[in-house]
Parts: C-alpha cells; structure tokens; sequence
C-alpha cells in the first residue's frame, strides 16, 4: 500500500490531473471477458478495465474525493479506500453492475489497504480497512437497504498500512511510522495477528527484520503471507515471507542497492509482480518478479540486472512500469504513467511487446481477470 | 502718480495667487506630496495633487517628486496650473508603484480608498473586486490569476518590493491590512524587461495610502475589524501610520454534499464550519519627502486550516503567517537608489504533534541613472529560505536593464530590455517594446518575453518521507507575450480593450508521483483571449463593467495531449454601479465566473468543473460631517442571493454575508 503523506507542503497551485480516452465509455455491465483492471488514483478516478479482445475500455468513476493507491478485487467487487485528505472512505466498486457505494469511515483515521472477510449468514458483506493514523482495523458490514455499519479494532500497530484475512485471523501490516505526523521510521515492520475481530484477546507480534522498512503491501497465499517493504535510501526494497501458522519470518528477498518499491501485485499465474526503481530522476521503476515458493527473482532478466526484461516494439528496453501484474500465462501487464494518462502495455512471457492500451488517467495499481 | 500706479502694479504682480495641480501623466491621477517651488518658497501637493503658491509672472516654477522627471514651467499671466509629471519610478518599479509603460497596455487603477467604504473590509474582498483578476480562497489565503495565469505567475508589489513568498513562489494578499493601500495598478500580462523573474501572467502594483481614516466594520459569522491610519504633514514631509486589527469565526453553515453521498442521510449532513477562524494584525507606515520615501510593514495572520468538508483531518490545523518589510528609495542627485529588506514566516502546526516552519529573507538594491531618453538600472539581492520541510538555501541574484523611450507626435514608443542572472536558474535575457498612437482613439500594442526562475520548493522540497527531489527544474520561458488594444476616452466615458496572446516553454507543473508531488518542466503552454472594461461617469451615476475571456492550454508532450489550467474560467467579467445623492450612496456589485475545471483535463466533463456563478453585492452608505470629520456610515451584503459555491472544490462557502462599517476621515 503507497503511503500517501499526509502533509503536503502548502500551496502547490498548479495541479495537473487527468484526461480521458476517446476509447473510455461508461460501464456496462457485466463484463465478463479477459481483461485488465485497472485503478485510476488521480484524475478521472476509479476503476477502468481494458478488454484483451481491444473493446472499449469501461470505468466506473470514483468522483474526486478519491486518491486510493491500491485496490483488492474479489470476483466482481474491488475495494479501496481514500485517505484523510480527501475524506477517510471505503469504496466498494461492482463490477457485475457498474454501481459503486461509498462508506464513510471515522474521521482523520487515514485509511490504507482494505480486504473481504466472511459475508454474513444474513447477506451482509464484511470489509476490513487499515487505518493508518489511528493504529486500528474497521470492520465494516454492509447489508442491502442499510446504512454501512462500521466498527474499529484498536491496537493493530503504530501505522497499519495494510490487513488480510488468513487461517481465520485478521492480519494487520504495520509499517511503523509516524503516520499521523511525519512518517519518520519508528523502526522496522512489523506483521500484527488480530485473533478476532471485535475481541480484545492480544496481538502476536511478528517483527519482519531489520530489512523490512515501512512495509506497504501483503498478500496471503495458503499459510504463507508476502510482505512488500518500500525501503528507504539505505534500505534497499524487500520482500519477506512469512509463514502465519508458524508466526515466524521464513526468508526475505533484498532488492538491489538503491532500488526502492513502489508496488506489489500477485499475478494470476502465481507469482508476485513488484515493481521498484532506484532513483528518482528518472524515475524508472522496473518489473520484478519473484516467485513465492523460492522467493527467487524470475526472469529473463534484462542484461544490467535482476528485473524482468521487457522489450519495446523497436527492440528498446522498456523504460517504465509504473505498476504490473501477470496472467496465467506469464503475460506481463505494466502501467505506464505519463503526466495526466496510463498506458497499459501488455508483454509476452519471454518480455516481447505484445500490444499497448489506453488506460485512463495516473493508475498505481493492475489486476488481470 | 505713475510711481503709484507702477508700485501697484509691482504689487499686484507680486502677490498674484498661483494655483495647480500635479499629476500623473500615465494615470491622470493627482500626485500628492509632490514639491512646488517659486522663488525659494516651498509648498506640498494635497491628496488631492492641488497646490496654491504666490509667484509673478516670469518666475520658474519647479516641481518634484520621487518617482517623476522633475518638471520647470515659466509662470506666464495664467494663475492655473496643470503639470503632468512623468513618472519614472514606473520605469524602475520600485519607488512609486505604477505600470511601465503603463500607457501602451491594457491596464487598470483601482483606487482602494474610494471603496473602502463599500463594504470591502479585507483584502480578501478586495481581491474579488479587481478588474481582469480572478481571485480564489479555500484554507489558507487567496491565490490569484491574470490572464489565464497559474497563482505563482501573478507578481505583487507594494510599493515596487514583490511579496512573492520566494518558497512558493505566489503571493497571498489576504493579509495585507487595505487601510495601508492607495491605488492598486492591475498590469496583466508579462513584464518581465521591468520586473525580472516572475513577471509572466501579471502584475499587482500597490501603494501606500494617503490621508487619515478610521473604520470600523463587523460582518455576519462574528466578523469585526478596526483599522486607523494618520497622516502628519510637516516640513515637507508627509508621514503616515497605522494599523488593523481583524477577526473571523467565520462558523457558517453548510450541507456536506460528500456525506450524503456516501449514504448518509441529508438531515446528517447539516455542519457548521469549523476551525476557521483568522485573526489579522498589522502595523504599517509610509513616509515621503521630496527626495526620498519610505514604507514599512508588519503583519501577522492566525488562521485554522480547516480543510474540504468532508476531510476532518485538518479539523486541528492552524498556520501562522508572520510578514515585514522596510523599503527605502532617494534621488541622489542624478542616481535613483532603492533598497529593501523582507522577511516572511510561516508556522504550520497540524493540532497533533506535526510542527513546520518555513522562513524567507529577502534583500534587494538597485540603483537608476536617466541619460537623455534611456535610463539605466541596475542591481541585485539574495533570497534565504529555510525551514523543517525544506534544505536551507540561499540565492542571489542581480540584473541590469535598460528603457528607452520615444515620443513624436502622437506616437510614443519603448523600448527595454533586462538581463537577470538568477542561481540555480542561469542567465536570461528579457526584451520587450511597445508602441501606441495617441488620438481620439489610442491604439497600443507590445510584446515582450520573460521567465520564471524555479521557486525553492520547486528546488528544494523534501517529502516528509525524507526524499529530495534533485534541482534539476529549469526555469519557465514565456518567448511570447504580446498584446494589442485601444482606448477611448469621450468625456466622462472611458472604453479599452485588448486581445492578448502568451506561450510559454518549460512550463513548471506539480505532478503526482508514487510517494509525492513533485515539479517538473513540461511542454508548452499557450493563454489567448480578449478583455474589455467600460466606464462611465453620469451624474449621479457611475457604471464600471469588465469582462474577459481567455483560453488556456498546457501541452503535455508526454501524453500528447492539452488541458487548460485548473480554476481558470474561460469567461469572468463583474459589473459596478453607483448611485450618489446628497449623503446617499448605493452600489451595487456584479460578479460572474464562469466554469472552470478543478482538475486539469482535456476537454473537461461538466462534473469535473465548477459551475458558473454570479453573485451581486449591495451596499448603501450615508454620509454626514461631524465638525471637521466625515463619518461615513454603510450597511450591505455580498452574495445577496445566498448563492452556495464554491471556489475551490469541496470548500462551502458562507452565502449570503450582512456588512455593517463606519468610516471617519478629515474633511478635506
């Protein structure tokens, strides 16, 4: 999960968001075809999916309260949040009927990551939210016809940026920083167990290592949880595996020197998809993939490193990946951010260019259907 | 006999009574405090330029003034004069504030004292009040645009000496105390050959009051202000002084749109405005003697930073704006010097535990020397900024520049040229020229090119993540900005218009980034359009309209793709009329705005703009003398529609606001 900071300093006029593309219609529904999900977190907000078959791209605008960085889908619902500077919201997007319901979340709380959780008996759908600036988990219900019940579980850690639910506990990823202030490191990651939801039964603590500087993403695959540190100038980015029966750290993947993450998505074949650049101008983010069995780097890799090698129409290296994902069948999907638009820009497994879509405004996060 | 009849007349020519008035030969404004000589005897201009001195026919009477070519006339049998100065501070731009070459552009005086009894109790409101400005608040100050400008485009003097903050490099009017202004110039377009980096959208050019004044005001949501200055007239010289003081709760009411929208029910979503108070102070002086002027101010504006209204994070927020500046400028014989000194600090505090400050500190000099039609200037200073969000820097800067001026007829030219050398931003180059014909109708054109060295968070800025982002952005290039118009003057009627056109290069924009915003130097962009103002004088009424109309567009050569610059309307325009009779007066004030995008996308959706609104002000002020005082006594309302908008996306607005003032000044 992006931290977004929360203060940004003063009057910055000139503020340059989005556009449309010609080949953006409003949702229709259902949309059930191979295809891109893509998250548009500034401009034209909200969730815009590109069709393999090269159909118009459909969106289901989230308006301009909205600045999400990361999303998780389910089927046909994909949630994500707005932080405190545009108002500390749950979205929940249906894809099936283009509809989406916001809910309003506590005041200041600073949300991050969101996850699904066990509907109801009843038909209630149940969420839960990371909020960063209050160190708690929302639990919201939402049941049809009704106001969105929203309930907070305290002491999910000093800055929890991202949650998942596994082996019937919520997880809470803490990155440890001083959200509500000046996001200064208070010390490595760390990984919370909730043991219930709306219990106060204690936390297990797990400490993801000195390496592990202000994690931002997680995804639990069977036992195992995968945790993305972004890293800061002397920590390198990483990701740690951790096995969540045993509650214990299992290995952790450094990145290279310098290189710090921006983005991690598990791919629909497996894998895990990060992206991380090693410097900011140019900001050049590249795709990384790893496997999570090894926790090993996959390639082919380009020649001066460990990241994938991702060649243009022209044979030129691919310069930027922006965010990135894969499919079953190893296809690389990588946004490419320009200054107002995305570009979804999909390669073969062995990193040959395949073709190039429009994807709306700035997008920071991808999923493949 | 004849020995009587000649001591008469030695007599009678001896005490003949010489009356004038001085004024300014751009604006046609009288020149207070002005210098007028006969025979070693020595008298001031009043405010109103008037002066009354004895002389005799053949006598050389002179005149001065800092910031105008002093003027000599041979007294003739005429007792009436009336003497234009020349004003070459405008040249300068830093003694006395007007346009340069002022003549051959679209401009307009807006004279403050005339309206601060009109229900403009802050400078806030007076923003909203100029002609070809539009002005904008949400939680903190006012950010400005001219012609199609982004804020930090619009450069504002008081006095000649810029109050750009040099981090961000816009300047916030909403602090400044409006019983120290006088005349306020509104100069759009670029002026950079005058007044260097910064200079590319517009120019704000306020002056010092004159005269003494008392005003006391209190508005709807627990709005109330005091402001009193005074002037002493001694020895030729004039000094004045004062202060304001003001208050706003500002706790209006308001429908949080962006709850109900996330289901909550409308009888939930009535709030009250909260944390956004603002209190004012400020102390302020000027001083002029015939050689020589002086200004000072200080100020300090509290506010609560209370953010959109659905964001509550910001519900704790408080910024502290602390601002002085000292500016001395002299004629030192053929030497024109001027010197100032400004700092401004700003307190962020986020109610938590987040504390930011940020300083700025700012020198400048310059000197000017006229030689026959070409005057030369030149100079330099050094800004310092440092802070908790910022690495401490220091920049200098100098320059040097030229004017030249031509008059034939009714022709009249310039041309100038200034050379900046500015840190971190290189050396540049900055022509212009313009011409006019002068006539029934006046026709001017000019053209000109400028820039904009980076701001130093543009340079500078480092993310609360702790990450810098390296100086590499370059200044901004206007290579054109050209303008051609006529004027009008028919007795009491006054007509202008100008078509305009600017492209700017290397364009400094804010973009998002993974973890923070961040400047870069993009493309081109590209402002065209029209503007128009017609005034008139009937009595008992007075009509002022403007309008204007641009089209802005940034190319993004990355995306290929162009957007218009966020909250620019594309149409703006406002409407005074006034109604005078005997100690009655009524105006009424129309302002409309157009939509404008809140994000910056090609061919934006009606969603993502901001409706057109037009608003109407009423005011009605009885006058009446008290002795030697005029007490000026006014009662009104701005938005008296109640009209709900916007400014800035998701920051409500107060509506409909009751004004209730009493003004005492000296009668003249």
């Amino acid at each position: 999960m992006k931290i977004v900071p929360r203060f940004l300093p003063l009057p910055f006029a000139a503020i340059v968001v989005l556009a449309c593309s010609d080949s953006t219609l409003p949702f229709e529904p259902p949309v059930l075809q191979p295809g891109a999900l893509i998250l548009n977190g500034v401009g034209e907000t909200g969730v815009t999916f590109v069709p393999s078959s090269g159909a118009p791209n459909s969106h289901i605008d989230f308006g301009a309260s909205f600045d999400g960085a990361t999303f998780t889908v389910l089927d046909n619902i994909v949630l994500s949040t707005s932080s405190s500077l545009k108002g500390d919201q749950l979205y929940v997007a249906d894809l099936s009927n283009g509809s989406l319901q916001r809910v309003q979340l506590p005041a200041a709380s600073n949300p991050a990551g969101a996850t699904f959780l066990l509907s109801g008996a009843d038909g209630a759908r149940n969420f839960a939210v990371a909020l960063r600036n209050s160190g708690s988990i929302a639990r919201v219900e939402m049941r049809a016809g009704l106001p969105a019940g929203v309930t907070t579980v305290a002491n999910a850690g000093l800055c929890p940026s991202d949650v998942f639910f596994a082996i019937s506990a919520l997880w809470s990823v803490d990155a440890n920083v001083m959200c509500s202030t000046d996001y200064a490191v208070a010390g490595p990651g760390r990984l919370i167990r909730v043991p219930q939801l709306v219990s106060d039964l204690g936390r297990d603590t797990i400490p993801l290592g000195p390496a592990i500087i202000s994690p931002l993403r997680a995804f639990a695959i069977g036992n195992f949880a995968y945790v993305l540190s972004s890293g800061a100038f002397v920590v390198p980015a990483a990701v740690v595996k951790l096995d969540l029966m045993a509650r214990s750290v299992v290995a952790t993947r450094i990145f290279p020197q310098g290189a710090f993450g921006a983005t991690m998505a598990l791919g629909a074949n497996g894998m895990l998809y990060v992206t991380a650049a090693t410097g900011f101008n140019p900001y050049l983010p590249k795709v990384y993939a790893i496997d999570p069995l090894t926790l090993t780097f996959q390639g082919p890799f380009a020649p001066s490193g460990s990241h994938r090698l991702l060649t243009t129409a022209s044979g030129a290296e691919q310069p930027k990946c922006d965010a990135a994902t894969g499919d079953a069948g190893g296809r690389i999907y990588c946004i490419d951010n320009g200054e107002v638009l995305a570009v979804l820009n999909v390669f073969a497994a062995n990193g040959a260019f395949v073709r190039s879509h429009p994807a709306g405004t700035l997008a920071f996060d991808v999923t493949v259907r | 006999m004849i020995g009587t009849l000649a001591l008469v007349a030695l007599q009678l020519q001896a005490s003949l009574g010489v009356r004038g008035t001085v004024r300014d030969a751009v604006t046609g404004h009288p020149v207070r405090a002005a210098e007028v000589e006969i025979a070693r005897t020595t008298v001031n201009t009043g405010d109103n330029g008037r002066f009354a001195l004895a002389g005799r026919a053949g006598d050389t009477v002179r005149i001065r003034r800092i910031g105008y070519r002093s003027a000599a006339i041979v007294l003739g049998r005429d007792d009436s004069l009336m003497v234009d100065l020349q004003p070459v501070a405008l040249q300068v731009a830093q003694v006395d504030v007007r346009a340069p070459a002022s003549a051959s552009r679209h401009s307009a005086v807006i004279d403050v004292r005339a309206i601060e009894t009109e229900g403009v109790a802050t400078a806030r409101d007076l923003a909203t009040r100029l002609p070809f400005v539009s002005a904008r608040s949400s939680r903190s100050g006012v950010a400005l645009s001219m012609r199609g400008s982004r804020p930090e485009q619009v450069l504002v003097l008081l006095d000649g000496l810029p109050l750009n903050d040099p981090a961000t490099g816009s300047a916030d009017v909403s602090e400044l105390p409006i019983a120290a202004l006088g005349e306020i110039s509104v100069l759009p377009g670029a002026d950079a050959a005058t007044m260097g980096s910064g200079a590319s959208g517009g120019v704000l050019a306020l002056s010092s009051g004159s005269g003494s004044t008392l005003t006391v005001s209190a508005s709807s949501y627990s709005r109330a202000g005091l402001s009193a200055a005074h002037t002493l007239k001694a020895v030729g010289a004039e000094v004045r002084v004062g202060g304001e003081w003001g208050y706003a709760r500002n706790d209006f009411p308001f429908q949080n749109t962006e709850r109900t929208a996330a289901g909550i029910p409308r009888s939930e979503a009535n709030e009250v405005r909260v944390n956004n108070d603002e209190r004012r102070f400020a102390l302020f002086g000027s001083a002029i003697i015939p050689s020589a002027q002086m200004t000072f101010l200080a100020s300090r504006t509290e506010r609560g930073l209370v953010g959109p209204m659905n964001v509550r994070v910001y519900d704790n927020a408080r910024g502290t704006t602390d601002r002085a500046l000292v500016r001395v400028a002299a004629d030192l014989g053929s030497w024109k010097v001027a010197g100032g000194t400004r700092l401004l600090r700003y307190h962020y505090r986020d109610g938590l535990a987040f504390v930011s400050r940020t300083s700025s500190m700012s020198l400048d000099a310059d000197a000017e020397r006229t030689v026959g039609s070409v005057s030369f200037r030149l100079g330099g200073g050094a800004d310092r900024v440092y802070g908790s969000n910022l690495e401490d820097a220091t920049r200098p800067r100098i320059f040097t520049a030229a004017h030249y001026g031509w008059m034939r007829g009714r022709w009249r030219a310039t041309a100038a040229t200034r050379f900046d050398g500015v840190a971190d931003a290189g050396a540049r180059l900055s022509p212009a020229v313009s011409v006019e014909r002068q006539g029934t109708v006046t026709f001017f054109a000019r053209a000109g090119q400028g820039f904009r060295a980076p701001a130093f968070y543009d340079l500078h800025i480092v993310s609360p993540q702790r990450i810098v982002h390296p100086p590499r952005v370059g200044p901004e290039r206007v290579i054109l900005d050209a303008e051609a118009g006529a004027r009008v003057h028919r007795k009491a009627a006054t007509f202008s218009a100008a078509l305009f056109d600017r492209e700017t290069r290397d364009a400094i924009v804010w973009f998002p980034g993974t973890f923070s915003w961040g400047p870069r130097n993009v493309g081109r962009e590209r402002v065209y359009g029209a503007e128009a103002r017609f005034a008139v004088t009937l009595d008992p009424f007075d009509l002022d309209v403007w309008a204007s109309s641009r089209s802005t567009a940034l190319r993004l050569d990355i995306d290929a793709v162009s957007i218009p610059t966020p909250y620019v309307p594309r149409v703006d325009g406002g409407a005074t009329g006034r109604f005078r009779s005997g100690p009655i007066s009524v105006v009424a004030s129309l302002s409309a705005l157009g939509r404008r995008p809140v994000a910056a996308v090609p061919d934006p959706s009606l969603a993502q703009q901001l409706p057109a609104v037009m608003l109407l002000e009423m005011h009605a002020s009885w006058s009446a003398a008290v002795r030697a005082t005029q007490a000026v006594i006014g009662l009104g309302a701005r938005n008296l529609s109640g009209t709900r908008w916007q400014q800035v996306a998701g920051y409500p607005s107060e509506g409909r606001v009751w004004t209730a003032s009493l003004t005492l000044r000296p009668l003249q």
